[in-house]
């Protein structure tokens, strides 16, 4: 008796719990209204299954539970009772299936006057990729890919000159322009998946896969990865950004083609040294980073990362939080290098000096940390020598006062929750799983202890 | 078909019972031999959907660009497929010695049994050996087992056949131990009948993958057609 | 001895002598009876394992940062341990292995498998693919984290944690797992079809061991399909062919493979996959029904209904595996396909349900512990496939797939209701192996417990779902879509988790303290018709039949037949044994 009871209070609990519930589909910004509405079908149609059936449940129980004066009817079958349900059961189950294939047809034929772009998975980032003016992709092999041409794209084929590079986690779409996506990954499966849009799909190493969508709505979207593609998987974000016209031309107008990625200014390591010589009084006479001053070491960073940095540092993106004394000081200072190429100048001088010796304080313990370095060793590299595909830092030789600075940092939110900041999400996420000091300790001791990179 | 009649049956109804009585749909008889030849039946169904869905993967992957079929060309190493002709031979004597052993097992002729009982294993250990030799000869000749999609199909297509072969073998060789423990020709009788069908079936897998893994790409092609990939 | 050879199994008194030391009576035994208690507590032994894990699981995903014992890395390796474990270790052995092997011969009416040699060799098989397993939880790198759908590239790429000797240990296993599951599923579909007891017809025969039957030979032909991509994927990784693998980066280096298609994985290991669930959910389903007829006091509404649709989801289970793999970058083609063979295969499914509730219309309902852990699973079962129809709707899986959503639905689907059955049928037929009950307060305990709480976990999961909140994320951080609430959601759904795993202690304790303490229960205590209630010695002792083998008159439902003195006619009981109500009827009928 208790059972049924139990039984209509939760088909009640349920029904309420579905009304009131906070945690409903995030607001659609895409033309996928259909796929809205085949769920909200379904929705009823399973939502009165499950009533009728739980309630029909629950009242049998009631009327028919134990007497010891009663016998069970004795009723082998019942064809015609028997066919009925089978038939009621059929068309409500073509009920929700008629509905869902036609809109499946739709997701499968792409329009015509969509646009393409192509968006490129690795483990564990989210870059793009324009046709440019031609309006073709060029074609791309996964043995062309290197430091200087990240997309593995095919300089010999005629549509890969114009094509834009987006390389960053941030991609820009038009608004109301359907656009057809291009899904290609680099290394192991991943999946693009934004939940305002609703669609989704897996990007597979070799094979191109598509999926399709109109944005209709302004915003900035965030993009996660949602097939497992290791130990990261879970800071594999992006962002979608849908655009006015205007603001669209803006963004395409400050992206390089590939054939400007492929000619890069020659860089002037004498006059880098030059503009260094106004970061000594901090940074020390060989970059190797003065305590007191509370600058960490340059030597020998390399030169992609020391760029990356100088241009957060530029444009507001790093050293902005109000908490970030440090960084605000080097948000200022970064102003005395007036351009990009002062920039590249300056970190290809220092990334040609070779490192010192760090300083350790507060020495943790180094078994430990390398359990826990295990974690940061997947991007960083097994002896923190950086890794440009992961776009990791190299953390050896840096100082371990200002690793455990910047750890913090990241944990707090100080350093990387720019919505700028494309990378540092990333860090903040996986810093958390340092939970106490005393675990920062040991993995800065343990990563001090790593020797083996000049 | 009786199964559909069987399963038409209602069962709660006892007047119908009685007709299945006389229909004999009882068990018959339940012995040793027949349940072990269901048991069979069904490892051998098992033992094609293994080969079916390696075969599936196979058939895919000779459409794709970098596949490179073994045969066909005057320098690829099954354009001449003697030496795979020959050890087809091995197991099919093999095959058809096991049968013969399995009548002189009924005419209890012991030397028959004894003669034709090495044969068996004699020729399957040469088709094990002959299949090696393939092998070791195709590494040698720079087709190793990682170089390209048919080198690793051959490998382990081959290879799945012959660890198939070697269970049977295992098995082979304890019937063997059990008719000279009890000298029972009954029973080797009728285990080399669910023997021999093994063997038959091994050797019919046999001559499929031989045809499968001596093709030129042009069968592949006309195959690839024909299954709609 | 010759003569031996054709005399039925089933009337030789016994094919080998009763064993009598400790090691051949429990240890090396060839009885089916203790070879089934042997896998179900190796099961049970290693589900434990795989509970504590999602225990952990749940402390991180309830409270992220509040457990340093938990990383990226080793979460996605209990991620992976828990699902495989739970799906091939647990689920399937003790479904198969466990009930499978006890109540086949004493359902039918054998004296055991027909080879119980191989019966025993299955079991060693099986117990040496689970320490392979357990195994990999101490070797460097650990367990392989890649999911249990083990999808490479990434499960055998570095990026992935254990991916050099974790994977390596988990295909083994798996592959040895596959070998002692066709040593043992050879014999059960061998003693179906040869060692039925006379009279024992096929439409006869209880719906548990149509579950059991049809499951296995789902069994037989799909693992093989694992069978193949576990070895191919063990050459991809240890000689470095490419079958799944093509031209591929592995953190920034490029690796010497080209050409291999990572989809051709999925297809296999769906091919597998699919069918698996329904090798779960057939026992359940034939089980459960046995439990509702025997505690309802009625017969089974519509067995052939039943049979049937047994066989028609078991046939149909082979041609919706890529219902698994609408988001997967496969031909979109095959969504219409698949989405339909989905959607059909929802009609026999129903209409079990509707039979069920039938069998309860007009019964006489004994809400015993079975009962209510039965009717927990027709509730549970009920939601998981009504939200199942959703996801296999081509359409609406685009948002859904790879989400929360999918997480409950399977679990409440394929968990909590093959593990409700699964309590039902331990507490059924717990006289029946020890000849005790177990402990009624107790159980009734562990079914609230059980009932409220897995609901109370999965109910609220599937808004995370709608919400978005993607599976197999560490932790979610903060995302610009996922409200504040959701944390404090998961946290809930923790506590839940947690109270469900400590409920589960008392289970356990119950076991215990029953098999040496609990009441007798004499014979038949259920009053159940069918054969395995029946043995002349009780519980049935080795070779299960005594003298004779039973022969059966009737099917396994005469429960409540009308003019019947007795409520129930045991399959054994010959029409002259029935004692009929006639005289009684009229003197009622004079009276009035």
């Amino acid at each position: 008796m208790t059972i049924a009871i139990v039984l209509i209070l939760l088909v009640i609990a349920t029904l309420v719990f579905h009304f009131i519930s906070p945690w409903w589909f995030t607001p659609l910004a895409s033309n996928w209204q259909a796929i809205d509405d085949t769920i909200n079908i379904s929705l009823w149609v399973v939502g009165i299954v499950f009533v009728a059936v739980s309630l029909f449940l629950a009242f049998v129980i009631i009327k028919y539970r134990y007497n010891k004066n009663r016998r069970s009817d004795f009723e082998p079958e019942n064809s015609k009772l028997e066919g009925w349900l089978t038939l009621i059961t059929t068309i409500g189950v073509a009920a929700m299936l008629i509905p869902g294939l036609f809109v499946w047809a739709e997701f499968i034929s792409v329009p015509e006057d969509s646009e393409i772009v192509e968006v490129v998975g690795q483990q564990w980032h989210w870059s793009y990729r324009l046709p440019g003016k031609d309006g073709k992709l060029g074609k791309t092999a996964i043995k062309l890919i290197s430091e200087d041409n990240p997309f593995g794209i095919d300089v010999n084929d005629t549509n890969s000159a114009d094509d834009l590079l987006v390389n960053s986690n941030e991609l820009h779409l038009l608004i109301e322009q359907p656009v057809k996506v291009l899904l290609r990954s680099k290394d192991v499966l991943h999946n693009f998946a934004v939940p305002q849009f609703r669609v989704k799909m897996d990007l597979v190493p070799g094979a191109v896969t598509f999926v399709w969508f109109t944005p209709t709505k302004l915003g900035r979207y965030e993009l996660l990865c949602e097939e497992l593609c290791g130990i990261a998987h879970y800071t594999m974000r992006g962002y979608i950004k849908v655009d006015t016209a205007n603001d669209y031309q803006t963004w395409l107008a400050s992206l390089p083609t590939f054939k400007q990625t492929l000619t890069r200014n020659p860089v002037n390591i004498a006059q880098g040294k030059r503009h260094y010589t106004g970061c000594t009084s901090c940074h020390g006479i060989d970059g190797q980073g003065i305590e007191v001053m509370n600058a960490p070491q340059l030597a020998g960073l390399s030169r992609w990362y020391l760029q990356r940095q100088l241009g957060s540092f530029k444009k507001n993106i790093r050293g902005q939080n109000s908490t970030d004394v440090y960084g605000q000081q080097m948000s200022a200072m970064s102003a005395l290098l007036i351009d990009d190429k002062a920039v590249e100048d300056v970190s290809a001088y220092l990334s040609s000096l070779s490192s010192s010796q760090n300083i350790l304080i507060n020495p943790g313990d180094i078994i430990k940390g390398k359990l826990l370095y295990k974690n940061c060793s997947y991007c960083h590299g097994d002896d923190a020598q950086g890794n440009y595909a992961m776009n990791a830092p190299k953390l050896a030789r840096q100082h371990a006062w200002y690793l455990k600075r910047q750890i913090t940092s990241f944990q707090q939110g100080i350093r990387g929750s720019h919505p700028n900041d494309l990378y540092g999400k990333q860090m903040i996420l996986m810093s958390k799983i340092l939970h106490d000091e005393r675990a920062v300790d040991d993995v800065v001791s343990y990563i001090h202890s790593l020797t083996n990179v000049r | 078909m009786q199964i559909f009649k069987t399963l038409q049956i209602k069962p709660w109804l006892p007047q119908e019972l009685e007709q299945e009585q006389e229909t004999n749909l009882f068990p018959s008889v339940l012995n040793r031999d027949k349940a072990a030849t269901t048991a069979l039946k069904f490892f051998l169904a098992v033992v094609s959907v293994i080969f079916l869905l390696f075969t599936i993967t196979f058939l895919q992957r000779t459409q794709s660009f970098d596949f490179q079929a073994l045969s066909g060309e005057p320098w690829l190493p099954f354009t001449n497929a003697d030496i795979l002709l020959q050890n087809s031979t091995y197991l099919l004597v093999a095959s058809i010695s096991i049968i013969l052993a399995r009548k002189f097992a009924e005419l209890e002729n012991f030397k028959g049994v004894i003669i034709l009982l090495t044969a068996t294993s004699l020729f399957t250990l040469l088709f094990i050996g002959g299949q090696v030799q393939v092998w070791q000869q195709l590494n040698q000749s720079g087709f190793y087992i990682y170089a390209n999609p048919a080198n690793s199909y051959y490998f382990l297509l081959t290879g799945m056949h012959a660890l198939h072969i070697i269970a049977g073998v295992l098995v082979f060789i304890r019937c063997i131990w059990h008719f000279l423990l009890d000298l029972s020709y009954q029973r080797l009788a009728s285990r080399l009948k669910l023997c021999a069908l093994y063997w038959h079936f091994l050797l019919f897998i046999w001559l499929f993958l031989f045809f499968l893994l001596t093709s030129d790409t042009e069968t592949f092609k006309t195959i690839a057609l024909f299954c709609g990939f | 001895m010759t003569e031996m050879e054709n005399i039925a199994i089933a009337d030789q008194v016994d094919h080998s002598s009763h064993p009598n030391t400790f090691l051949t009576k429990y240890v090396w035994s060839q009885d089916h009876k203790v070879i089934a208690i042997q896998y179900s507590i190796t099961a049970i032994a290693v589900g434990l394992i795989a509970l504590i894990l999602s225990g952990i699981m749940r402390l991180q995903l309830g409270f992220p940062n509040e457990f340093s014992f938990i990383d990226p890395s080793s979460y996605l390796q209990f991620v992976t341990m828990h699902g495989m474990i739970m799906v091939i270790y647990l689920l399937t052995a003790l479904l198969l292995g466990g009930f499978g092997n006890y109540l086949i011969p004493l359902m039918i009416g054998a004296r055991d498998m027909v080879f119980p040699y191989l019966n025993m060799l299955s079991y060693w098989t099986y117990l040496l693919s689970v320490m392979v397993l357990v195994s990999s939880f101490f070797v460097s790198g650990g367990p392989t984290g890649a999911g249990w759908t083990l999808y490479p590239p990434q499960a055998i790429l570095s990026g992935t944690p254990g991916a050099d000797a974790g994977i390596l240990l988990m295909l083994i296993s798996l592959v040895i797992f596959i070998v002692a599951f066709t040593m043992g599923g050879l014999n059960y579909v061998s003693t179906i079809l040869q060692a039925r007891a006379k009279g024992m017809t096929l439409m006869r025969m209880p719906l548990t061991i149509w579950g059991i039957f049809v499951a296995t030979i789902l069994g037989l032909l799909a693992f093989p399909a694992l069978l193949v991509s576990a070895i191919m994927m063990i050459f991809d990784k240890v000689v470095g062919t490419s079958f799944f693998m093509p031209a591929i980066l592995s953190l920034g280096e490029t690796l010497d493979h080209s050409g291999g298609s990572p989809i051709l994985f999925q297809h296999l290991f769906w091919f597998f996959g699919h069918p698996e669930v329904y090798i779960v959910a057939l026992p359940a389903f034939g089980m459960v029904s046995d439990v509702i007829a025997v505690h309802a006091r009625k017969n089974i509404f519509g067995y052939r209904m039943m049979v049937w649709a047994i066989i028609a989801i078991g046939g149909l289970s082979f041609v919706v595996w890529a219902h698994h793999m609408y988001v997967s970058g496969m031909n979109p083609y095959f969504g219409f396909f698949f989405a339909t063979t989905t959607l059909i295969i929802a009609i026999p499914t129903a209409l079990k349900v509707y039979n069920w509730l039938l069998t309860l219309w007009r019964g006489n309902i004994h809400l015993t512990v079975p009962m209510l852990f039965a009717i927990g699973f027709i509730f549970t079962f009920t939601h998981g496939g009504l939200t199942g129809l959703m996801l296999g709707n081509v359409i609406i899986d685009l948002p859904l797939s790879d989400t929360y959503f999918v997480v409950a639905h399977f679990h409440m689907v394929m968990g909590v209701s093959p593990i409700m059955v699964l309590f039902a049928a331990i507490y059924h037929w717990f006289p029946l192996f020890t000849g005790r009950f177990l402990n009624n307060k107790l159980g009734k305990f562990h079914f609230w417990g059980t009932f409220l709480g897995t609901y109370a976990i999965y109910l609220p999961m599937h808004y995370l779902g709608f919400l978005g909140v993607p599976r197999r994320y560490f932790a979610m951080g903060e995302t610009d879509f996922i409200p504040e609430s959701a944390q404090t959601l998961n946290a809930g759904i923790t506590v839940s988790a947690i109270i469900v795993g400590l409920v589960q202690l008392i289970f356990i304790a119950n076991v215990i303290w029953s098999t040496f303490k609990g009441k007798k229960s004499g014979r038949n205590p259920w009053q159940a018709t069918s054969l395995e209630w029946q043995t002349a010695q009780f519980p049935p002792g080795h070779g299960n039949w005594g003298e004779k083998v039973p022969q059966v008159h009737r099917w396994a439902y005469d429960y409540s037949v009308p003019q019947v003195k007795d409520d129930f006619i045991p399959q054994n009981f010959s029409p002259e044994e029935v004692e009929y109500l006639v005289s009684e009827q009229n003197n009622t009928q004079e009276k009035k």
